[in-house]
C-alpha cells in the first residue's frame, strides 16, 4: 500500500488540530488532516448538516464556520470519514475510510483528539431514548434535532444548562434541568469565568430561558435512577451532599419524561498518547489522566505533539490556541522558523493561551468528579455496558485479589466490548480505588491496543489474493 | 390531584425547513422515510425507533447514546456491513438491520 508523506499528520480537526494546520500551512510545511468526522470543527463547532440546524446562529456556529473556511484555504490535505486505527513510532499512521486502508507518514504527528464524556451509571441508563449531554449537542448543532422528550437533562456544569436551553430553542421541551454543582461552587469559580465576560453573559441567557419556560432549574441535584422498562418514562432525582451522595434526608421526586440527556464531564481521549508510550500524569481537575506535553507542545517521544483537550480539559478557546502553538512549534522542528522567529511568535500565544487556560480550568475544576457519585452506583448496576459487568461483578474480582484495571478486564470482562473500555473506564478505575484504599492513579488505565478505534476488518484488508502475501524468505535453520 | 403529567414524545424531532429531500429506507423489512444526509440515529429516531440491539449478555435493549462513535451502542448492519448508526447518513434505498449481532448469533451455544 502506498504511502503518503506530510511534513505534519494532524489527527483530529478540532479547534486544536485546525488551527495547527492552519499555523502551520503559513509557514508552509505540508499538512495533512485526518478527522473521523465528515467536517472539521470537532464536537464544539460541529458543523451544521442542513441549513435548518444553523437558523439562529450562536458565536459557536460562527467561529467553527470561520475555523473550516482558514483549514479549506490553508492548503493542507483534509482526510474526513477517516478513522485512524493504529500509530507506530516514527510517524506512521494507519487509517481506514470507506475506500478502504491508507498509511500516511508524518515527519511530525500532532494528537488532538479531543475528549469523551464521562457518566456515572445508575439504574435505567441503558434504556434506549438516555443519550449523553455530548450526544444532545451534537444531535442539536448538526441537525436542529431534538431528543426523546419531554427531556430531563442532567449532570454538571455549563452543558446541562446549554443543552437544556438548545433544546427549547429547538421547539423541545424540557421536564427538569439538573446541575450536580451548587450555585456556591459556580460562585467560588465566578473570579476566573469573569475573564470571558461574552461566555458568562451567554450562561445567563440560558438560565433565563429555561427560567421563562418554566423550566425547573435543580442545583445539587441528580438523577438516582430513569424508570420505565423499555423506555424512558419516570426519572427518580435526588438531592446530592457535598460529595454528590445522595441526601439521605431527600426521598427524591419522580419527573415524567421520555428522554433524558446526561453527562458527567469529559475525560481525555489519550488512546494515542498511551500508544505512543507518551508518559501520563492522573490529574482529576483536568478530567483524569493526561500526557505529559510541554509548553511548546512537544512531548518526550521525539516528533510527537499533543493540543487541545485530550491534553486536559482547557475547552474550546484554548484548545485553539495551542494548537496555534503546535503548529508554529512543527514549523520550528522541521527547520521552517528559526528559534527567533518561534519566540517572537509564540509569546502572544502563549500569554492568550494561559488566560484562555484559566477559564477552562476553572470550569474544569467545577466538574472534577466528587467520590459520592460512584460511590452510590449499587451493587447490580451495570457498570460495563458493552459486556454487562455489574458493580458486583467488579467488587468480587476485588475480593479475588484484584488490584488494577486491567486485572478487573481480565476477571470480569469489564473494558472488553466494543467501546474499549472507553464507557466504564472512569467507574471502574474508582471502584478499584475506593475498594482497594489505594490512591486513585494506583489503580492504574487500561492498556492501551490497536485498533485505536473498532474498525471492520475487510475494510482494512480490502481485496487481495493469497499470492498478494509477501512471504519472507525461508530462513536457515 | 395533581395535573396529568404531559405525554412523553419518545421520538426525535427535527425541523421539517430542514430542507433535505425525504428518502425511503428499509429498516427490519419495514418502509420508513428520512432526510437523506441526515444521520441514521435522528431518522430512526424520528420514526420512534430507538431500541438498535439488544446487549449481549443480559438482552437488555440498548439505542444511540454518545451519538460521536464512541459507545458502539447504535451498531446496525446497513447493506450488510456493520456500522454505527450515529456516523451513518440516510440514502435512498439503503437496507438497515437492527439488533444484528443476536440475530446471527441467536441458537449459537453460549462460550
Amino acid at each position: 500500500m502506498s504511502e503518503r508523506t506530510f511534513d505534519l499528520v494532524v489527527i483530529g480537526a478540532g479547534p486544536a488540530g485546525a488551527s495547527a494546520a492552519v499555523e502551520a500551512r503559513r509557514h508552509g510545511l505540508s499538512v495533512a488532516v485526518l478527522d473521523e468526522n465528515r467536517a472539521a470543527g470537532g464536537q464544539v463547532h460541529r458543523a451544521p448538516m442542513f441549513a435548518a440546524a444553523a437558523i439562529q446562529p450562536s458565536s459557536e456556529a460562527e467561529a467553527g464556520a470561520r475555523l473550516r473556511g482558514d483549514l479549506d484555504r490553508s492548503g493542507a490535505v483534509l482526510f474526513f470519514g477517516h478513522t485512524v486505527w493504529n500509530l507506530a513510532p516514527g510517524g506512521a499512521v494507519s487509517a481506514v475510510d470507506r475506500q478502504g486502508a491508507s498509511e500516511f507518514r508524518g515527519r511530525f504527528v500532532l494528537l488532538a483528539t479531543g475528549t469523551t464524556e464521562k457518566v456515572i451509571p445508575f439504574p435505567g441508563l441503558t434504556i434506549p431514548g438516555v443519550i449523553g449531554l455530548a450526544a444532545a449537542t451534537v444531535a442539536l448543532k448538526s441537525h436542529g434535532a431534538v431528543p426523546p422528550g419531554p427531556t430531563v437533562v442532567a449532570g454538571v456544569g455549563p452543558l446541562v444548562h446549554a443543552v437544556a436551553a438548545g433544546i427549547l430553542k429547538a421547539g423541545g421541551r424540557v421536564a427538569a434541568a439538573l446541575d450536580l454543582a451548587r450555585p456556591g461552587d459556580w460562585l467560588a469559580a465566578m473570579p476566573s469565568l469573569a475573564l470571558r465576560p461574552d461566555l458568562l453573559r451567554r450562561g445567563l441567557g440560558w438560565a433565563m430561558a429555561l427560567r421563562r419556560a418554566g423550566v425547573p432549574l435543580l442545583f445539587g441535584h441528580t438523577v438516582a435512577a430513569i424508570e420505565g422498562g423499555d423506555a424512558v418514562r419516570e426519572v427518580l432525582v435526588r438531592r446530592v451532599l457535598r460529595d454528590w451522595s445522595p441526601d439521605p434526608s431527600d426521598p427524591g421526586r419522580r419527573i415524567a419524561a421520555g428522554g433524558v440527556a446526561i453527562g458527567h464531564g469529559l475525560v481525555p481521549a489519550v488512546e494515542a498518547t498511551r500508544l505512543l508510550s507518551v508518559p501520563h500524569d492522573y490529574r482529576p481537575e483536568r478530567g483524569g489522566w493526561v500526557p505529559r506535553v510541554r509548553d511548546d507542545r512537544t512531548t518526550d517521544v521525539p516528533s510527537v505533539l499533543v493540543a487541545g483537550d485530550c491534553a486536559g480539559v482547557s475547552g474550546a478557546a484554548a484548545a485553539l490556541l495551542a494548537g496555534r502553538m503546535a503548529g508554529l512549534t512543527a514549523a520550528r522542528e522541521a527547520g521552517a522558523l528559526d528559534a527567533a522567529a518561534w519566540a517572537e511568535r509564540a509569546a502572544p500565544v502563549r500569554a492568550a493561551l494561559a488566560r484562555a487556560e484559566r477559564f477552562g480550568w476553572a470550569i474544569s475544576a467545577l466538574m472534577r468528579t466528587r467520590p459520592g457519585l460512584v460511590g452510590a452506583v449499587a451493587a447490580d448496576t451495570v457498570v460495563c455496558r458493552c459486556e454487562d459487568v455489574t458493580r458486583a461483578a467488579i467488587e468480587g474480582a476485588l475480593r479475588r485479589g484484584a488490584v488494577h484495571v486491567n486485572q478487573i478486564k481480565s476477571a470480569t470482562r469489564c473494558g472488553m466490548g466494543p467501546c474499549q473500555g472507553r464507557m466504564c473506564g472512569e467507574t471502574a478505575a474508582q471502584i478499584v480505588a475506593d475498594a482497594t484504599n489505594r490512591p486513585r492513579a494506583d489503580a492504574g488505565h487500561w492498556t492501551a491496543r490497536t485498533p485505536l478505534r473498532t474498525v471492520p476488518l475487510e475494510r482494512l484488508l480490502g481485496a487481495y489474493a493469497y499470492e498478494d502475501i509477501p512471504r519472507p524468505p525461508p530462513q536457515p535453520g | 390531584m395533581d395535573p396529568a403529567p404531559p405525554p412523553a414524545f419518545t421520538r426525535w424531532s427535527r425541523d421539517a425547513r430542514i430542507g433535505a429531500r425525504t428518502v425511503s429506507f428499509r429498516v427490519d423489512g419495514r418502509p420508513l422515510e428520512g432526510f437523506e444526509g441526515e444521520c441514521l440515529v435522528v431518522a430512526l429516531g424520528a420514526s420512534g425507533v430507538l431500541a438498535l440491539r439488544c446487549s449481549p449478555a443480559a438482552g437488555t435493549p440498548r439505542g444511540a447514546f454518545c451519538l460521536m462513535g464512541v459507545c458502539q451502542e447504535c451498531v446496525v448492519v446497513v447493506d450488510g456491513e456493520l456500522v454505527p448508526a450515529c456516523a451513518e447518513p440516510v440514502r435512498a434505498g439503503m437496507d438497515v438491520v437492527t439488533d444484528s449481532l443476536r440475530r446471527r448469533f441467536a441458537g449459537a451455544p453460549d462460550v
